[in-house]
């Protein structure tokens, strides 16, 4: 063998030089036969590899979703080089700790009563040039406080923060018109335009609680969102849920599904009625809104608005009677609705209906020119038909909820969330094409500038929320998993899984590496949020003190060397505020503040002035040092800050911490709750159906979220009982259980409950039967 | 001739293609595919063989599990990174000195109680300055309970529990403010060492204040609590030495024959080796230590005299100490000179202090030891060095093209070691990776030591970090759960006064104190309407009934700034002041199943007169007292 190899090598080197020499060869082998590696992951780890120096093909934008910042990372490295920071403190770069950051995060509040330290975000979008993403900015959602957060992608770092004035929760945005003309964001959870108490009740929902579409105007010139000519077209309370601006032949209109056209109120004031998922899965379709925005500009110039809250509002009459909104019915509690990228063609997933249904623009424009409806709402909006708006529909799979654009024309690849796929498909001949697995549980999946006019193939992340298995545990929480797919062959391939170590990516937007190009260091003295010189910037030699009764200004420098000055005299209570200026200019020399026990601390790149406030309110002496993080040998010296011991102000602070012990004390009284007498003991098997959370699903005499356990012993024979909650995954595709998960949009999970524990509970769901 | 070969050539390529076919259906590869289909791609992305190497020594399929868990200190981020090795795959960015809403942590009243408790007063601390975590032994190797770290910036420790990943404890030196960020561990985790990096003004008995450094040891105490182990830092049983003033080192802590012994360096002109016999101080706290601020604490005068302190001057430049997992050597990293110092420990116990000087060609940045070896990272020539222990001499060098830091070795800090992998800090990757801006992370950089020649693999990218130090354990013994107890507080490991099982909601209403007893599980939120007034104080008392591995719930009300995470079983609480009227949706933000963005309900504020509100509300007179406002305003800057 080894002979016959030596030979064929030799032979080789005389038809074509060999890539590898035969050790190294040999060696990749070697290693990928320790490692278990097969001949497909081996292409896999040569497609992603990436040794330093090389740049990436494309940069990704995510949201952090709970975890606030907008996290990058680039493909195929998959490397995670970034979570910029846009609502949360962000210790690393000192975001939100200085003063700068937090008066723009401030001036962007949801109310002025309100601190946010927090958001929800969900769809990042790029700015966009004739539909082109043109590597300008990114723009985020906060869905829970509902805000729009605009990154500068020249420093990748978030320079504008505004609030929406009338929604009180908004999951349809951002999303940018071909030319940045506007960030749409659609509202979610309906609740009163003006955000005054109204009560919950069906006919209260009905009349007074609304959802919208806002179109924030972009100034594409000062890079900032213009309240003053911002609008929101008023739509009814169905649940808007995702947005997408419409492009090319679609120019001028937006598109917004829904989820609850039922306009459910949950369980009620007398919590009586089935709980919102049911209630909200009820009907067949739900609405896509179908938003003329070019036409609303037109009404929002002219004067036809209403002001709530200070921001225009085009109201719901106004907007059917003028033929600005329309809707269409669209099955069946989709998620999602994407334009392709020559905007004629508009797919729907279906989330709880297996079809992707592809809606042709050219004939929604004849319906709405030709003002052919097929009825009205409540509201007097126009209804189109769906199957005069239709193109097609596609049967993909369980749980389609995203659709994303590939390169290829046609090609169209949708996230299953049910059955933890993606299927690709043609929706213009409308057949599937191609289906892969991936681990587990996707969401959204995205496309190389799939959202644009110019998709450019190549790869596709799937966003799977679950990793379960997929990586080392790292406690109850594990991290989502993103898998980077091969498309550039007819068969899709899984080449790399991602573990995203902090945060809930909702959904991603990828560019071409080339359309960005960052900056390195800012100018000396600049402040990142204006991005110009800052009023408080300190050049080398300028150090200075300047006392103004309690307040104390430290305008300081910070180099390589340290910081200057070195040291700092104050008085018990004082206001100090520390300038400081980096005025290095070398890429990289990144240098870290803190003022030790104080709490302080301020992060700075090169070039860059922020201000860090603090109050003086202990005496004593506390070091404070100036790291230069790029250095391996960290701090050299440190100064001094010493605080004068002031009676007064001590006095004051020990009478304000008694208070707030008292306070807190209250606050955190542990309620006297009566205890539930339980005169019989319980079964020990109703422990374990508790223990195992069973309860948390299927409670007695309902049906709403799990089949009803009444009579399940008689239905069904213990022996079967007990093989099924032992390895449920065997039955989900059973004729009997099937229909059921099909029902509830949920496969019961495998909860490793050992067999004595189920004998257990067998006998306590054996006391549950129907009353002859 | 040629011809003939030729077609020879074609003949065995043939006869091979068919030969291998049989070989490419195996999941082996052959020396064809690495030739042909392989090197296609590596050539189109313009990779080096080499790289090809680092590739598969790098490279996880889906599914696959890592060797090692790399925990590293990423600096003021406040969070641990946890690292796979060899995929250098970021796992989770643990919660532990900064409120990071994601998991929740200082968002639920549970963890808030935990950052607010390691407060200063009304000093709080919303980051902290992590280095080299420790990693609790057992018998000298890792047992997997427990990770502690410091906040150098404010002189904390931090526990994170590693059966959950979740941050329990935080204590704070009573008046040492300022801490190396790095800290160490005794064999059996009796006590986790602390030193401080700047020295602090001391006030002594007679209220004269003079410069110290200080050495802590806190206690580290595991207890049987209602069937679950608990354990703990305990600080009335934990003490501080004091040691004459002087910037300090990390400190050391020995091993094995070392056992019983810290060791630290003060810096300067002439440095010295601090020798602080923990064994001896534990045994002399009640008679020769008093109490500073509840603490004990034993003066350096005191320290020296009963051999608790031994110091021994050091050559000029010398500024880190090392200790060996086995506890037999430390290395002492030099500054100045090219001399890497290598102490022989068993003679230090001895009382000789046996230094050997080995000439690393560059000042010696940090040293980390396998049984076998000691490995250096060296600045200026930038490089790593491998220093065989048996003859103490410079086995290999391999050069690195960046400022070298820290250097980390698997298990180094235990008495086994394995000769696989090493990473050095990488302070300055720009222009390595692709540019995204002025602020970017350091990074990891990947060796490969098994062979005589050491060889670099990988350059990893870690955010968040302004520091990277890490420790690094085996996955063999990494075990955590997957679920809680159902109504467990993750903070205590008990079971919550709150817990609800699912069909047990309730509101109770107590004045303008309104708590909720609700519960999460797929997809509902119960209950799903709530109605309070204005100006009441609400605390909504959230137990998740999943058990399903992987299944976790969010919740948040809709601009109230309210939110957490709920992992199965957990029971955790929000509280908020609901002092405006309206109507607030609230929902799980923790997309969770096929109906999750249906896992919705509703909070109404009825409205109600500023007059009402605090007449009938002793808990808002409390909250509004005008001194306790304005102070708390004045320090916060609102």
């Amino acid at each position: 063998m080894k002979n016959r190899y030596l030979t064929f090598m030799a032979l080789v080197g005389l038809v074509g030089s060999a890539y590898a020499d035969s050790n190294l060869t040999q060696k990749i082998m070697d290693i990928a036969k320790e490692r278990k590696l097969k001949p497909d992951d081996v292409l896999a780890a040569a497609q992603t590899f990436t040794p330093a120096g090389k740049e990436d093909e494309f940069v990704c934008v995510n949201s952090g979703g709970q975890a606030a910042s907008a996290i990058l990372y680039g493909v195929p490295s998959m490397r995670i080089y970034k979570y910029v920071p846009t609502a949360a403190h962000d210790p690393a770069s000192g975001y939100m700790h200085d003063l700068q950051t937090r008066a723009m995060v401030r001036k962007g509040r949801m109310v002025d009563s309100q601190e946010l330290s927090w958001a929800d975000t969900h769809h990042p979008a790029f700015s966009e040039t004739n539909g082109k993403y043109d590597g300008r900015y990114a723009f985020l959602n906060d869905k829970a406080n509902p805000r729009i957060f605009v990154i500068d992608l020249k420093d990748f770092e978030t320079k504008q923060v505004i609030h929406n004035p009338i929604f009180m929760s908004a999951h349809g945005g951002a999303f940018a018109t071909p030319n940045t003309e506007y960030i749409v964001e659609g509202a979610q959870y309906a609740a009163p335009t003006d955000r005054k108490y109204v009560p919950l009740n069906q006919d209260n929902y009905n009349k007074h609680y609304r959802g919208g579409i806002t179109f924030h105007k972009f100034d594409n010139e000062k890079g900032k969102i213009d309240p003053k000519k911002s609008f929101t077209v008023i739509a009814p309370p169905y649940s808007q849920d995702l947005s997408d601006a419409g492009k090319g032949e679609s120019y001028g209109y937006s598109f917004t599904n829904s989820f609850c056209s039922e306009r459910y109120i949950g369980t009620g004031p007398d919590g009586k009625q089935p709980p919102f998922e049911a209630g909200c899965s009820a009907r067949d379709t739900d609405f896509m809104h179908v938003v003329h925005w070019q036409k609303a500009e037109e009404l929002f110039k002219k004067g036809k608005f209403k002001m709530v809250n200070n921001h225009a509002v085009i109201p719901m009459d106004v907007a059917a009677k003028e033929g600005i909104l329309f809707l269409i019915p669209e099955p069946k509690s989709p998620h999602g609705n994407d334009v392709s990228p020559d905007g004629r063609f508009i797919i729907v997933a279906g989330k709880l209906d297996t079809h992707a249904s592809v809606y042709d623009f050219r004939k929604i424009k004849k319906l709405v020119e030709e003002k052919d409806f097929a009825g009205h709402d409540e509201y007097g909006i126009p209804i189109l038909d769906l199957q005069k708006s239709l193109h097609g529909q596609v049967q993909v799979g369980l749980g389609p909820l995203h659709t994303q654009y590939g390169s290829e024309p046609g090609v169209v690849y949708t996230s299953l969330y049910l059955d933890s796929q993606v299927v690709k498909w043609d929706y213009i001949n409308k057949k599937v094409l191609d289906k892969v697995s991936v681990n587990y549980n996707i969401g959204h999946l995205v496309s190389m500038q799939g959202d644009s006019v110019e998709p450019a193939g190549k790869y596709l992340i799937a966003l799977n929320k679950l990793a379960i298995d997929r990586f080392d545990p790292v406690g109850p929480l594990l991290p989502q998993n993103h898998q980077l797919i091969d498309t550039s062959k007819p068969k899709m391939r899984v080449i790399y899984d991602l573990p995203l170590p902090l945060g809930e990516p909702h959904y991603t937007v990828c560019i071409d590496n080339k359309k960005l190009n960052p900056i390195t260091t800012y100018p000396v003295g600049t402040d990142p949020v204006q991005m110009k010189l800052s009023p408080v910037a300190t050049l080398k030699g300028k150090e200075k003190v300047v006392r103004n009764g309690k307040k104390v200004e430290v305008f300081g420098t910070l180099s390589r060397d340290g910081v200057v000055p070195m040291n700092v005299d104050v008085t018990q209570g004082d206001e100090v505020i520390f300038h400081l200026t980096n005025i290095e200019q070398e890429e990289g020399k990144l240098i870290k503040f803190t003022v030790n026990g104080m709490g302080v601390l301020g992060v700075f790149t090169p070039g860059k002035t922020s201000s860090l406030r603090f109050v003086a309110s202990q005496k004593g002496s506390y070091s404070y040092s100036a790291e230069d993080i790029s250095s391996p040998f960290g701090v050299q010296d440190f100064g001094q800050l010493n605080v004068k011991f002031d009676q007064q102000f001590e006095n004051r602070r020990q009478e304000a911490r008694a208070l707030e012990s008292e306070y807190v004390a209250a606050l955190f009284k542990l309620p006297e709750v009566t205890k539930v007498a339980t005169t019989e003991k319980l079964h020990p098997g109703a422990v374990k159906f508790e223990e195992y959370g069973c309860i948390g699903c299927h409670i007695h005499g309902e049906a709403e979220t799990a089949p009803d356990l009444t009579d399940v012993t008689v239905r069904r024979s213990k022996d079967w009982i007990k093989k099924f909650v032992a390895n449920p995954e065997n039955y989900y595709t059973d004729p009997t259980i099937a229909p059921l998960v099909a029902k509830y949009a949920l496969e019961m999970p495998n909860l490793e409950v050992p067999p004595e524990d189920i004998d257990l509970i067998i006998e306590y769901l054996d006391q549950f039967k129907s009353k002859k | 001739m040629k011809p003939i070969l030729v077609a020879l050539c074609l003949m065995l390529l043939f006869s091979a293609c068919t030969k291998k076919t049989g070989d490419e259906q195996s999941a082996e590869l052959s020396d064809q595919f690495v030739n042909g289909e392989l090197s296609e791609v590596a050539k189109a992305r313009g990779l080096k063989p080499e790289d090809l190497v680092s590739a598969v020594k790098t490279y996880n399929p889906s599914g696959a599990l890592d060797e090692y868990l790399a925990f590293f200190g990423t600096g003021v981020s406040g969070r641990l990174a946890v690292v796979g090795m060899p995929s250098m795959k970021i796992l989770k960015y643990v919660a532990v000195f900064s409120a990071e809403p994601w998991q929740g942590f200082a968002f639920d009243d549970e963890s808030k109680a935990i950052i607010k408790g390691s407060a200063r007063e009304e000093i709080e601390y919303s980051f902290g300055d992590m280095g080299t975590p420790a990693l609790s032994l057992t018998n000298g190797t890792h047992d997997g309970r427990a990770l502690f770290v410091a906040d150098g910036a404010n002189g904390r420790v931090g526990i994170v529990d590693l059966a959950e990943y979740e941050t329990k404890q935080i204590v704070t030196h009573p008046y040492l403010r300022n801490s190396n960020a790095d800290i160490s561990v005794s064999a059996n985790s009796e006590y986790v060492a602390q030193t401080t990096a700047n020295p602090e003004i001391f006030v002594g008995t007679g209220n004269e204040s003079r410069a110290i450094a200080g050495a802590s040891f806190w206690r580290f105490i595991e207890k049987e609590r209602e069937g679950h182990k608990h354990f703990f830092i305990d600080p009335s049983t934990s003490f501080t030495v004091l040691l004459p003033k002087g910037k300090q080192s990390s400190p050391a802590m020995g091993k094995g024959e070392s056992d019983g012994l810290m060791l630290s360096i003060t810096q300067g002109e002439t440095p010295y080796l601090n020798v602080v016999n923990w064994k001896t101080a534990e045994g002399l706290i009640s008679t020769k230590a008093f109490k500073v601020s509840g603490h004990f604490t034993m003066d350096e005068k005191t320290a020296l005299a009963s051999k608790v302190l031994a110091r021994h001057e050091l050559p000029a430049g010398a500024y880190k100490v090392v200790i060996s997992g086995n506890g037999k050597y430390a290395a002492i990293s030099n500054k100045i000179s090219s001399n890497l110092h290598l102490l022989d420990l068993k003679a230090l116990s001895a009382g000789t202090v046996s230094l050997a000087n080995i000439d690393v060609g560059g000042a010696s940045v940090d040293a980390a030891f396998t049984e076998k070896n000691l490995y250096v990272t060296v600045h200026n020539p930038n490089k790593v060095v491998r220093i065989g222990l048996s003859d103490k001499s410079v086995k290999s060098s391999h050069a690195l093209d960046f400022p070298a830091g820290s250097i980390i070795i698997p298990e180094a800090d235990t008495n086994k070691t394995q000769e696989r992998y090493a990473v050095v800090v990488n302070h300055s990757p720009y222009g390595r990776f692709t540019r995204i801006g002025p602020q970017t992370g350091l990074s990891a950089h990947l060796l490969d030591i098994r062979e005589d020649k050491i060889s670099s693999i990988y350059d990893a990218s870690i955010p968040q970090s302004t520091r990277l130090a890490g420790v690094v354990m085996s996955t063999t013994i990494n075990k955590p759960i997957f679920r809680y107890k159902i109504g467990t507080d993750p903070r205590t490991g008990l079971i919550s006064s709150y817990k609800t099982p699912s069909g047990q909601e309730k509101i109770v209403r107590d004045g303008k104190r309104v708590h909720v007893y609700a519960t999460v599980i797929r997809s509902h939120i119960t209950p799903d309407y709530i109605e309070v007034e204005q100006g009441d104080t609400v605390s909504i008392h959230i137990t998740s009934n999943e058990q399903s591995r992987d299944q976790t719930h969010g919740f948040t009300i809709d601009s109230y700034n309210v939110h957490g995470s709920w992992e199965p079983g957990k029971t955790a609480t929000v509280t908020f002041v609901a002092d405006r009227s309206g109507v607030f949706p609230f929902y799980c933000t923790e997309f969770c199943s096929a109906l999750h963005l249906e896992m919705q309900g509703y909070l109404l504020v009825k409205p109600m007169s500023d007059k009402n509100i605090s007449q009938s509300d002793s808990l808002q007179k409390l909250r509004n007292n005008p001194k306790m406002k304005s102070f708390f305003n004045y320090i916060k800057g609102e």
